[in-house]
């Protein structure tokens, strides 16, 4: 596992499934919203009108763009793992770079969802004493595989917290 | 060798009572006063019904509180209807702290706190009254049981590498007090009372409402004779006594501040009303920090602090341990070389401040302060030019002048292989961090694409302080020194 590598590129549809059901979820609220309508005086429905539709409309900017988005933050979101630390590279504009010693690992968890399953993927949470840090996703055989070779060195590693 | 399950001193009924009734005392004062005119025999027998329920709790509470020595934990009982027991093995406790209030002194008890690198809100074990010789009793239970574990596994410790050294320097005990002089410089420069005076206008702000219009009026009319001058001279009147009391408070608090340094062990005893005696062992220091508030900046004094974990919620606002409240920054360097010897002070090479680092300090301060006086300036300039002028000044001020310090003080170099030195502003006070590289959890390193042309970049630091984490961070430095330190963390 010694090279930089990307994020399985199925990730892409789960962040769009991601976007799509977080969008689901705000057209349910801003229904739920439009009920007001029916409440406030006359005099102001024109007003309401005119903020619901524009936060509509941003809503719906911001579903499109996520769309565009996922092919930056996948291009650009990279990861590497050796005997001594996890690495992780984000952003081309804005570069993020984190470099996490295997000896300063308390504990790794895998997740696993309905959406994650059906792509045979997990997410790994990566926690030291201080926080935590994320991988998205990654092939389910590759986390076992990561997560014993974590467990593996931070036991030799001396935990000295 | 086990003890057996011990109580606490009767005492601690008392304090348990005192914390029951600072917890209950408003809810149940202002329900009393909302009844007493309905039913006054009922809510006084209601009253007396509740005080005895509380001391009959806390002496059922008393009764079922128990802790244990064993060979490698402490055992904590308690609960009354759920019953709790706590284990608290030696190895994984952080640091331990005593207070004593004066009047505890001659019954000889203290209270006793055990903290944890748990989440747990408030320390992990606190016994509320307990005889003196419990901590000396605790300390041997630790000591014992560590002097065990080192013969199998040697522990990567903050002082790694001077066990050798350590067991020379076993039998000598460091100390240091600070003088009259320090402490009297420290609390006149401390800005506590500014707090003080916020939460007194608060309340003025509701007293206000409550004084009937009748007496304002008079009060005013009083007033009015001497104008404004008499108004302004009150206000002076009330900010000085404030001071006056915040100093005194904080005499009281560092009272007699001495630390010493034996075996590896930190001891710091402060306090006048209330003796308070902090034991942690140099290998759970996660960092050491120099602070420096502007004001202090120019009487060339600062306080010395240590970053640790604890689960101490007791005084939010200065989660750092104080192990030295206020010294002479010329006599700093000594006072590393004798506390913490293997930070290497004195091959600290400190890099001057990059012009590109203050253009965009300033540059984004300057930006910032510009919108602000765009809108104010559309919001205001009906009413009075000069407001706006004024304004802009201000805000000039506040946002340029943090950002310039901010750019002067940005320092990160790499002290030796285990030492990295973090200098940043936080608004106007300087803060200089000697962080271990053991205690770094992790290494951010950021950068714009833009930035990456100019050769700039951010670092961040994540440490453990308290029960959360701590970020230290610098932002605009050379990307070289950023480099330098991502390699030196990664080796």
């Amino acid at each position: 596992m010694d090279k930089v590598e990307k994020l399985p590129s199925s990730i892409k549809t789960i962040w769009r499934i991601h976007a799509v059901l977080e969008y689901v979820i705000f057209a349910l609220i801003m229904g739920g919203v439009s009920f007001f309508r029916l409440v406030i005086p006359n005099a102001a429905t024109g007003y309401f009108n005119i903020i619901f539709y524009t936060i509509n409309v941003i809503g719906f900017i911001a579903l499109i763009g996520s769309f565009f988005f996922v092919n930056y933050l996948w291009t650009f979101w990279t990861y590497y793992i050796d005997e001594r630390q996890v690495e992780l590279h984000k952003g081309y504009f804005f570069r993020k770079q984190v470099i996490i010693p295997i000896a300063r690992v308390q504990n790794v968890t895998l997740k696993q969802g309905p959406i994650l399953r059906s792509k045979d993927l997990q997410k790994i949470v990566i926690v030291t004493a201080s926080g935590m840090s994320e991988i998205d996703g990654i092939m389910s055989e590759q986390a076992d595989q990561l997560k014993e070779t974590i467990m593996e060195l931070a036991q030799e590693a001396k935990n000295d917290i | 060798m086990t003890s057996k399950p011990r109580r606490l001193h009767p005492a601690a009924i008392l304090f348990f009572f005192n914390k029951d009734i600072k917890n209950l005392f408003i809810p149940v004062a202002i329900f009393a006063f909302a009844v007493f005119q309905q039913a006054k025999t009922w809510t006084i027998i209601g009253l007396i019904a509740f005080f005895i329920l509380v001391v009959a709790g806390d002496v059922v509470r008393y009764m079922t509180f128990s802790y244990q020595f064993f060979d490698k934990e402490i055992l904590v009982h308690k609960g009354i209807f759920i019953k709790k027991v706590n284990h608290i093995p030696y190895d994984r406790i952080q640091n331990v702290t005593t207070n004593q209030w004066f009047f505890l002194k001659p019954f000889k008890l203290e209270e006793l706190e055990i903290e944890t690198a748990g989440h747990s809100e408030g320390p992990e074990v606190s016994l509320v009254a307990v005889p003196v010789e419990l901590k000396d009793e605790l300390n041997s239970y630790r000591h014992r049981f560590s002097s065990e574990v080192t013969q199998n596994v040697s522990r990567e410790t903050f002082s790694e590498g001077s066990k050798t050294k350590q067991s020379l320097e076993a039998t000598n005990v460091l100390s240091y007090s600070i003088t009259w002089r320090e402490l009297i410089k420290f609390a006149l420069t401390s800005p506590a009372f500014l707090s003080g005076l916020l939460v007194v206008l608060a309340i003025y702000g509701k007293v206000q409402n409550g004084i009937s219009n009748q007496m304002y009026k008079v009060a005013a009319n009083e007033f009015a004779q001497f104008g404004w001058v008499l108004l302004v001279v009150v206000m002076i009147v009330i900010v000085l006594l404030f001071y006056v009391l915040s100093v005194f408070a904080l005499i009281a608090k560092y009272y007699h501040f001495h630390l010493t340094k034996e075996n590896g062990q930190f001891e710091m005893r402060y306090g006048f009303f209330k003796t308070k005696r902090t034991n942690i062992s140099e290998s759970r220091i996660q960092a050491v920090v120099v602070k420096q508030t502007l004001l202090r900046s120019f009487l060339h004094i600062s306080s010395v602090k240590l970053v640790i974990i604890s689960n101490s919620n007791k005084e939010e606002t200065e989660k750092d341990i104080i192990v030295m409240p206020v010294i002479e920054t010329a006599k700093l360097n000594d006072f590393f070389k004798k506390f913490f010897p293997h930070i290497p002070v004195e091959e600290l090479k400190q890099s001057q401040s990059v012009s590109g680092t203050f253009y965009y300090d300033l540059r984004n301060a300057a930006i910032f302060s510009l919108v602000i006086d765009l809108v104010v300036g559309m919001l205001f300039y009906r009413i009075s030019w000069l407001l706006v002028l004024l304004l802009i000044a201000v805000s000039a001020v506040i946002l340029l002048m943090p950002a310039y310090l901010n750019a002067r003080r940005a320092r990160l170099s790499i002290m030796n292989g285990q030492y990295l030195f973090l200098q940043n502003n936080q608004v106007t006070s300087k803060n200089s961090y000697f962080v271990p590289k053991n205690s770094i959890q992790l290494v951010e390193r950021r950068q714009s694409i833009w930035l990456s042309k100019k050769k700039f970049a951010h670092i961040r630091l994540s440490c453990r302080s308290g029960i959360a984490e701590r970020i230290l961070q610098v932002k605009y430095l050379p990307e070289q020194q950023v480099d330098g330190v991502v390699e030196w963390y990664k080796k």
